[in-house]
């Protein structure tokens, strides 16, 4: 069968580049530095505390001796810290016209004033704008930027922070936790189910720069959220790094999914950390679709400490020309009749390497645990590779346990059975590429489906045979 | 002295803790051995070299990390078109007098060869021993066989068994590799499927009890077109025992058409045995299939209540369970005593 060529692929909206209109622009990562972003941001004393001593730890960690080459990293080199000149804005109009300009062509308000609760917008390193429907407020409900919350709750963000994701992680998490900037804080109360979405889009305009948003949730007892973030940006010759943190909370009974539509340039480095504790009766469900960036490494992570906690996560993946996506996931059993159903999808081709790196863990208390993790791999042509790299790791005699993988190309006979149908055979490979996506778009709400359908069809363009 | 070792072909987070193994032990004064038997009616259509490896001063190295004095190294060949018909049981004993063997076993199937292979580690005393074995294969075009390898060693001894081969066009080897006994068992497997047509399948039965480590690492590449391999790995752990599993099918560019599969299932008899499993799928090549799938955990609550009806106790019905799973696998060995010896093994370890 003959194959046809590969095109690059069109980006256009996220390939806007605005003109570098910031305020303030810091590079490298120093004590000084740290202490300068801390001054900037005007944060409390007990703040710079915590980002000096992630510095220390930052310091002390090694990169990782696994997954991909990470060498090309110079953080002398990556701004630490980039603040637009724009102040967070609750009206759309006041936002700066380029920022408005790259956002409304991303769809934001629009989506806004279609399908959610509530809209949070960074730019760089600081939100531009933050708005949120004032009968939540009226529920007690808080969203608001990451750096409001740590002047206005700090009760609330003292007790949580960290607590999740501790310093010591990985060494990206003690970058993050240095130099973080931006981000959402939720707080969804007892009993209060909202229902429709609350969305933050991180954009990151400013060429070499980085990005380390902090996204703090907590789910309070019979509450439940759902909460979605989208990121992209321009592509530049230089390495962007994206090194965000996102902590969860999901409390008993209380419920969260947890979206993420990633379309990084292809220059970016992701080096993001996600978790999520569950506690008694609580379910989180991750959705997440990577298709950006030039080097992934994300593997979010959920904690099962109550009993009955179940994780639900559905993840596709899709490499191209240039990109090294190692993700995947962690989940950790640790309370009885605790449950998770894994299910990953990747797709590569034209050089692209896509990886699926897990750990499974069942611990010693974990009685009556399930864990089905089951993960498909697909490749369009022999120049791109596919790794599935699953651990499991059993420690009772009391759990059901299984996991499953396929790796493979599209099959000549289903090719063959829909040609039969009169369709032309890229479309029929297109239609089952479309079709190997579904569980994840049926599980975005429609305009983040018809967004990630778009962006595989832009991927997928000319380039399957 | 303790030691880092059978590290996987790629690695992963080292917080996983199934890169590699630490083991902490002691490697005796290898001395002259010659405690043992080669078993077979026609075995003057073998070629078969002693290797004089002491002269030589030889040490043995093999993927899994260690270096030790050598005491016995052996060649056989299967010459062109030469068909055994009996199975040919090569049979080590271990005791007071040879309490370590190091060992290389080179088997050469020559072209359209075919001949089945038995070779068994058997401890005559309770006394610490120490076995190292390095087992090369090379399978010419159009030859077949399988080699069954069993560790029956005591309870306080160390076991490394690393194998390492080379199937050529339409060549059909089979491995069996039933590990049985000792405290620490370490096992390595490489193929590479080198010829079109080729054809591996390994096959690993386990129980490990007490403190016992296992660590099981295998990797299969495929080079060839239409090459296909199979890992079935199926054990049972009990007590305080830790066991990897680390099973690699790895398709290269070019592999096309070709297939793996992978299957690993665990059974835990014992809430403080720890099993950890990483069963690695890479691929290069577009248009191959492969697939794994692993079950661990308990025994499948319908099955044990079925047999328990018929009046038979838990213990009993999951011993059942289990001899089940590993039937497949031994009835596959070519020598019905050898089949006895396995069961009778297993049903011991499993009281």
């Amino acid at each position: 069968m003959g194959k046809t060529q590969v095109r690059e692929t069109n980006r256009n909206i996220y390939d806007i580049k605005n003109k570098e209109n910031y305020d303030i622009k810091i590079s490298g990562l120093t004590k000084k530095i740290v202490e300068e972003i801390s001054t900037k941001k005007n944060e409390p004393k007990w703040m710079l505390e915590l980002r000096l001593k992630a510095l220390e730890v930052y310091n002390k960690l090694t990169l990782p001796d696994w997954g991909p080459d990470l060498s090309e990293l110079d953080m002398n080199k990556i701004a630490t810290y980039v603040r637009p000149k724009s102040k967070i804005n609750s009206s759309w109009k006041n936002v700066p016209e380029d920022i408005k300009d790259t956002f409304d062509k991303l769809g934001i308000p629009e989506a806004e004033k279609k399908s959610l609760a509530g809209v949070g917008a960074q730019y760089d390193s600081e939100i531009v704008y933050h708005s949120i429907k004032e009968e939540l407020v009226k529920q007690g409900v808080i969203y608001t930027d990451f750096d409001t919350a740590v002047r206005e709750y700090p009760d609330i963000v003292k007790k949580y922070f960290m607590k999740c994701v501790p310093v010591s992680d990985h060494k990206f998490a003690a970058l993050h936790y240095a130099v973080w900037s931006g981000g959402s804080f939720v707080y969804v109360p007892k009993g209060i189910k909202v229902d429709i979405p609350l969305q933050s889009y991180f954009r990151l305009n400013a060429k070499g720069a980085g990005q380390f948003e902090h996204t703090l949730i907590i789910v309070d007892e019979g509450a439940t959220l759902q909460f979605i973030e989208g990121c992209s940006a321009p592509k530049y010759n230089e390495t962007n790094l994206h090194a965000g943190c996102v902590e969860l909370f999901v409390k008993e009974n209380a419920f969260l999914r947890y979206s993420t539509i990633e379309n990084w340039s292809k220059n970016m480095l992701n080096l993001n950390t996600k978790r999520v504790i569950v506690e008694k009766n609580g379910t989180i469900e991750w959705v997440t679709g990577s298709f950006g960036s030039k080097i992934s490494m994300l593997y979010p992570m959920s904690v099962l400490n109550g009993e009955n906690a179940k994780c639900e996560f559905t993840g596709i993946s899709f490499a191209g020309k240039g990109q090294n996506l190692d993700t995947g996931l962690k989940v950790v059993h640790n309370a009885k009749n605790t449950s998770s159903v894994i299910n990953s999808k990747s797709i590569s081709k034209n050089g692209g390497i896509c990886t699926f790196r897990s750990n499974a863990h069942v611990k010693s208390n974990a009685k009556n645990s399930k864990v089905t993790v089951s993960c498909e791999s697909l490749m369009l042509d022999s120049m791109s590779s596919s790794d599935t790299i699953p651990v499991c790791n059993i420690e009772t005699d009391d759990t059901e346990f299984s996991h499953e993988a396929k790796i493979g190309k599209i099959s000549d006979e289903a090719i063959f059975y829909i040609m039969s149908r009169g369709i032309s055979e890229e479309e029929a490979k297109a239609m089952i590429v479309r079709g190997f996506a579904e569980p994840i778009s049926k599980a975005l709400p429609l305009e983040y489906a018809v967004e990630m359908n778009n962006l595989i069809n832009l991927e997928l363009e000319g380039s399957i045979g | 002295m303790e030691y880092i070792l059978n590290h996987t072909p790629l690695k992963t987070s080292n917080n996983y803790g199934i890169n590699n193994i630490k083991l902490d032990i002691n490697i005796p004064t290898v001395r002259n051995y010659d405690n043992f038997l080669i078993m077979s009616t026609e075995v003057d259509k073998l070629e078969i070299i002693n290797l004089d490896v002491i002269k030589e001063n030889k040490n043995l190295t093999s993927k899994i990390g260690i270096e030790v004095k050598q005491n016995y190294g052996i060649d056989i060949i299967v010459p062109k078109k030469v068909e055994m018909k009996e199975p040919i049981i090569l049979e080590f004993n271990l005791d007071e007098d040879s309490i370590a063997l190091v060992e290389n076993i080179n088997i050469v199937y020559e072209e359209n060869a075919k001949a089945d292979f038995i070779i068994k580690y058997i401890s005559i005393d309770d006394d610490e021993q120490f076995h190292y074995l390095k087992q090369i294969t090379k399978a010419s075009s159009n030859s077949k066989g399988s080699i069954t390898i069993i560790n029956m060693l005591n309870e306080n001894s160390n076991s490394f068994i690393a194998i390492e081969n080379n199937i050529e066009d339409n060549a059909n080897i089979e491995y069996n590799l039933i590990e049985l006994g000792g405290k620490n068992k370490i096992s390595n497997y490489y193929a590479k499927l080198k010829g079109n047509m080729s054809k591996n399948v390994v096959k690993n039965v386990y129980v490990g009890n007490n403190n016992n480590i296992i660590d099981i690492n295998y990797n299969i590449e495929i080079y060839g077109q239409n090459a296909k391999c199979k890992i079935e790995s199926q054990g049972a752990i009990k007590d305080n025992c830790k066991k990897n599993f680390k099973g690699t099918i790895d398709f290269k560019e070019g592999a096309k058409k070709s297939t793996g599969s992978e299957n690993e299932n665990c059974i835990l008899l014992s809430n403080t045995a720890r099993a950890k499993s990483l069963p690695m799928l890479l691929c290069h090549e577009e248009d191959v299939e492969g697939e794994h799938g692993v079950s661990s955990g308990k025994i499948d609550d319908d099955k044990l209540f079925y047999i328990m009806t018929r009046g038979i106790s838990i213990n009993e019905a999951k011993r059942l369970i289990i001899k089940a799973h590993f039937s497949d696998i031994i009835k596959n060995i070519k020598d019905e005593n050898t089949q006895s010896e396995i069961e009778n093994k297993v049903d011991k370890l499993l009281q």
